[in-house]
């Protein structure tokens, strides 16, 4: 036998499996054992058991105390609804009360898992372990028709809401290279988790939890703690996001599983006052509600549960009808931010699906933990089901308007052209950020810290939000690819409508906010507001020639894709610290904010240079993270090469570090808060209409036909009178006091 | 620049300019409603390109939808009345090769009109604003049979577009024609129409037979006197005639068996092994001449010489 394996190993191709097979072996090894204590010493992330205050154990008295608490609205309305004839009030209220403690009432709930937890003896909710004790694994139904049953835990760590990361292809999203994010080559993980942004100032890695001490002024100068971080909307609860999930082998250790907060999505007693930064003997983290209360509540995700995260960037946290906001935590409390990312709440007053009690995953289908985003998209975020459709036609047909024939035949005509969201979002709220500085931060007395200045806020067109052409792609700055139909070259937005603010009303409120925020002088708010106006003019001659010859090469093909519509936008531009040595002609690598010291001393270069020397940064400018992914990320970034020059000298000061703006605005996509009524003719078929034809790329004839239409005096009689823009601006009060 | 003539443009010819009121709005893609009765979409979209391109695209659209549909909105009276092809092609003179009267006769006897009535016009079929004669003018006979069976699977493949016209659903077509032999190769080289019409002397048959009496005896096409000559081949031969000439035309044409199963590299292998036979035959008759000389002038030699 062991001649036969030396005679084996002896031919060439023999040595060759023997030498394979062992490296497969050696490599399972090491990523079952070795991985995560290797990984944890080269990135400085830490991982340790998870313990939460909130998982206590209850009584079986207790149990059926919360049982009934929980139902009671429930058994209410229902026996309420049963209870007939004409009765006086009080002999109605003795009735309702008889029927709805009955018994049968009490055991027939919408939550079924107080009888599952009754039945199975479960007092106290421990985590994804009580869960999956039933849920081990479950069935998924594809949109193809066929279902599989898959393993319940993998299904949730490796979904975006897990990973917040994407490796495979499947991304609308082009780099400035002109090659799709991971179609070819080698694939990079690319998602929220390794991207700096200028909304929330940091990513993901440097700023998932921090505590940040805060003089409020309702406190006289004692510090209150407060929460911040990424973390408080992603549900892995334990010290970092899933960094190990960055490696094609690698997997989260099993105490960050064990740290999934099911309970956020599933719980419809979930307490987001249980969400703040804890500190223990490992690290910071957050606090999550396991109590057995948020378990027995628990059903298919509904709006509320989503809503929970995503209020934040719809609505924003000041938005009054945010309910997580209401509930910052028992301890810490969270940051809650001025400014909202899109101000497009998702709530029964402001979008007529929510009325109509339509639930987020009515559109967005999941399959398994895995819930679709749509095939369109401009922001880079990762996809966990990148080629499923989620769109108004999904229901509405391509003929939606069913009410006044003629003038709908008119309104349908557009559908080919004009996206459903152009018409029926027709402002947004008024606290939208356009421009954030993260460089000039301001005093804010009321909660004792330093924060960012949002030096325009707005929701109005062409102010807020912007009409551009799209046809569902976007570049890896966030930018809407599209172009005319009649592809004559005049579109260029990245040299053009992109790179520009010229509204004058939008002027004018960022030198009052600058010049009430900054106390400069007249002529340097001139100098602050130029690359406001023209982002363009941050870039040296060579640089604007480098990008005008990359557009043509790159990106006025990918502008061609498809079939374009005119879409609204959320504009958007934030200033902040860059590394120049990874500079090209669409930006340069954003560096991120140490989030404490940020807000505790407002100098925002300082809390930079914290941040980046966090390991992880420090990492990510050595060889192997340049090789793995870095290179890569900066072909996307327009770059040709990452350098490694770490941006910190060995004095210790910041290097080749310097604030901007960026080179061209993002735009975000805007499909929420739709109203029933959309715009009516005569708000863009008009000289000064709310869409800039111009601006479009149409032809001088073109443009006169669409302002001069004479279709239009006929229908002003049937249209709709035009809404009022938001009455008065909440109270900087009201929007603090959240 | 001086004797150099403008770039040659498209004339904006008058009826483009004309149809360009229209087209406005009728351009867009999407134009249309959904009926309030049956909740069906109604489509009011005319693709420009496509209108230009067919045999329709240098009429005016008001030639065919009267002037009264220069106002807008368009008269709802008119817009409830039905255009019938024959309304222009009974009288023009131009048209006349293409006999609409005996179309409209066929079409009255095909199984559509008998069974459908009213529902079913020329329309049903035969979208005005994209409508080119095919069978007549393309000299790839493939393309003429995709051109056609798209017509007849609009509905055909349709189920909801059945239905709309008739309450029996549609059947398999791949379960109804399972019986015909190499049934994917007949789809792409012969059309729907080829055996589910009467032959006639029209154009193109128009007397769609009921199912019962399609054809399905093999023999109908495939022999010398084959059935496609009337049909799916008749104009090519047509154009052969006049284009070879008779003679050639008859000799050289590829349908004296429809349908037999010619291989490219058969037909070449043939030719070469005709021509080694040729060239075979050559050689052995110039060796032959060769040697045949040689032998008789040494014969010669050999005689003058006096040797034995």
């Amino acid at each position: 036998m062991r001649k036969h394996a030396s005679a084996f190993a002896k031919t060439k191709a023999g040595l060759a499996v023997l030498v394979l097979a062992a490296l497969a072996v050696g490599g399972w090894l090491f990523a079952k054992t070795a991985y995560e204590p290797v990984f944890e010493w080269y990135t400085g992330v830490k991982n340790g058991p998870l313990t939460f205050n909130t998982s206590v154990a209850v009584t079986p008295a207790e149990f059926e105390k919360i049982a009934r608490e929980l139902t009671e609205q429930e058994r209410r309305d229902r026996a309420e609804a049963l209870i007939r004839g004409k009765k006086d009030a009080f002999t109605r209220k003795v009735e309702t009360d008889m029927l709805m403690n009955t018994a049968s009432f009490s055991s027939d709930t919408n939550f079924k898992h107080i009888k599952y937890f009754r039945d199975a003896g479960i007092l106290r909710y421990e985590g994804p372990q009580t869960c999956l004790r039933c849920h081990a694994d479950m069935p998924v139904n594809h949109a193809d028709g066929t279902s599989e049953r898959v393993d319940t835990l993998d299904d949730v760590v490796n979904s975006v809401h897990f990973t917040f990361q994407r490796r495979a292809a499947g991304f609308s999203t082009y780099g400035y290279n002109g090659k799709q994010v991971n179609a070819e080559g080698r694939p990079i993980p690319v998602g929220k988790i390794d991207r700096a942004c200028g909304i929330p100032g940091s990513f993901t890695w440097t700023g998932w939890a921090a505590l940040i001490k805060s003089r409020p002024a309702s406190a006289h100068g004692a510090v209150v703690m407060r929460s911040e971080g990424c973390g408080q909307c992603h549900i892995g609860g334990n010290y970092h996001p899933a960094t190990e999930k960055m490696l094609p082998f690698g997997d989260v250790p099993k105490s960050a599983k064990e740290g999934i907060d099911c309970l956020i999505c599933h719980a419809q007693a979930y307490d987001m006052n249980d969400k703040y930064v804890i500190q223990d003997a490992v690290g910071l983290r957050w606090n999550q509600d396991r109590s057995m209360k948020a378990a027995m509540s628990v059903t298919k995700p509904s709006n509320k549960n989503c809503l929970n995260c995503h209020q934040h960037n719809f609505g924003g946290d000041t938005y009054a009808d945010n309910s997580a906001s209401h509930h910052p935590g028992y301890l810490n409390p969270r940051i809650l931010h001025d400014g909202a990312k899109r101000g497009m709440p998702f709530d029964a007053k402001e979008d007529v699906h929510a009325a109509a009690g339509v639930q987020c995953l009515d559109c967005h289908v999941p399959e398994g933990h895995l819930i679709p985003r749509g095939t369109k998209g401009t922001d880079l975020v990762a996809n966990d089901l990148p080629n499923k459709v989620v769109a108004c036609e999904n229901c509405h047909t391509a003929a939606p308007h069913t009410k006044n024939k003629l003038l709908d035949v008119v309104l349908n005509g557009h559908v080919a052209r004009v996206a459903c969201e152009t018409c029926h979002i027709k402002q947004l709220r008024r606290q939208s950020v356009v421009l954030r500085d993260w460089v000039h931060p301001t005093y804010n007395p009321e909660e004792g810290i330093y924060t960012f200045t949002d030096v325009l806020q707005s929701g109005k067109a062409d102010e807020g939000f912007r009409y551009f052409w799209y046809n569902g792609n976007g570049t890896f700055l966030a930018n809407a690819l599209g172009d005319n139909p009649d592809h004559s070259g005049r579109y260029n937005p990245l040299m053009d409508q992109m790179t520009r603010l010229t509204n004058p009303a939008a002027i004018a409120e960022v030198r009052r906010t600058a010049k009430e925020s900054f106390h400069w002088s007249d002529k340097q708010i001139d100098d602050y507001l130029k690359p406001i106006a023209d982002s363009l003019s941050q870039l040296t001659p060579e640089m604007r020639q480098k990008r005008r010859e990359m557009i043509a090469r790159n990106i006025i093909a990918l502008q061609d894709l498809g079939d374009s519509k005119i879409y609204p936008f959320k504009i958007f531009n934030a200033m902040m610290y860059e590394d120049m040595s990874n500079q090209g002609p669409f930006g340069a690598m954003l560096l991120p904010f140490d989030y404490p010291t940020y807000y505790e001393t407002g100098v925002s270069s300082e809390a930079v240079r914290v941040a980046v020397k966090n390991p992880i940064i420090r990492r990510m400018y050595q060889y192997p993270f340049k090789v793995y992914m870095m290179d890569a990320f900066m072909h996307y970034f327009g770059v040709d090469r990452w350098s490694d020059a770490y941006p910190i000298a060995d004095d210790g000061t910041l290097r080749n570090v310097e604030p901007h703006w960026m080179r061209q605005y993002g735009t975000l996509m805007l499909n929420h808060s739709i109203k029933k009524d959309g715009l009516s003719c005569a708000d863009c078929h008009s000289a000064h209409g709310l869409i800039d034809f111009k601006a479009l790329g149409y032809s001088e004839q073109r443009i006169h036909d669409l302002e001069n239409l004479p279709e239009v005096k006929y229908f002003k009689k049937a249209s709709p009178p035009k809404t009022a823009y938001d009455a008065a601006p909440p109270s900087a009060a009201s929007a603090k006091r959240l | 620049m001086i004797g150099m003539k403008p770039l040659p443009q498209e004339p904006a010819t008058a009826v483009t300019a004309a149809n360009q009121k229209c087209l406005r709005c009728h351009a867009q893609a999407t134009l249309g409603y959904r009926n309030a009765t049956d909740g069906l979409y109604v489509n009011l979209s005319v693709n420009p390109d496509e209108y230009r391109a067919s045999n329709h695209g240098k009429l005016t659209c008001v030639k065919c939808h009267t002037k009264a549909f220069q106002t807008f909105p368009h008269p709802a009276t008119l817009r409830r009345k039905q255009l019938v092809c024959l309304d222009c092609h009974k009288k023009d003179r131009k048209l006349l090769k293409f006999q609409f009267p005996g179309i409209l006769r066929e079409f009255q006897a095909s199984v559509h009109a008998r069974k459908l009535g009213n529902k079913f016009t020329c329309f049903s079929c035969h979208d005005p604003h994209s409508f080119k004669i095919h069978a007549r003018v393309s000299r790839r006979v493939a393309q003429t049979v995709l051109y056609d069976n798209h017509i007849c699977l609009q509905c055909h493949s349709n189920e909801s577009a059945i239905l709309l016209l008739s309450a029996k659903p549609q059947p398999s077509l791949d379960l109804i024609h399972a019986w015909l032999p190499h049934k994917e190769l007949h789809w792409a080289n012969a059309r729907c129409i080829d055996c589910h019409t009467a032959p006639t002397n029209t154009g193109v048959s128009h007397q769609i037979l009921p199912k019962e009496r399609a054809v399905r005896d093999c023999v109908r096409c495939h022999s010398s006197n084959s059935l496609l000559l009337q049909s799916l081949y008749k104009f090519q031969v047509r154009q052969e005639r006049t284009r070879d000439g008779f003679l050639n035309a008859t000799i050289l044409n590829q349908s004296y068996v429809i349908g037999a199963t010619r291989n490219y590299y058969l037909n070449v292998l043939s030719f070469v092994v005709f021509g080694l036979t040729v060239a075979g035959i050559a050689v052995h008759a110039g060796l032959r001449r060769h040697f045949g000389a040689k032998r008789a002038s040494e014969d010669e030699k050999r005689r003058r010489h006096g040797h034995p």
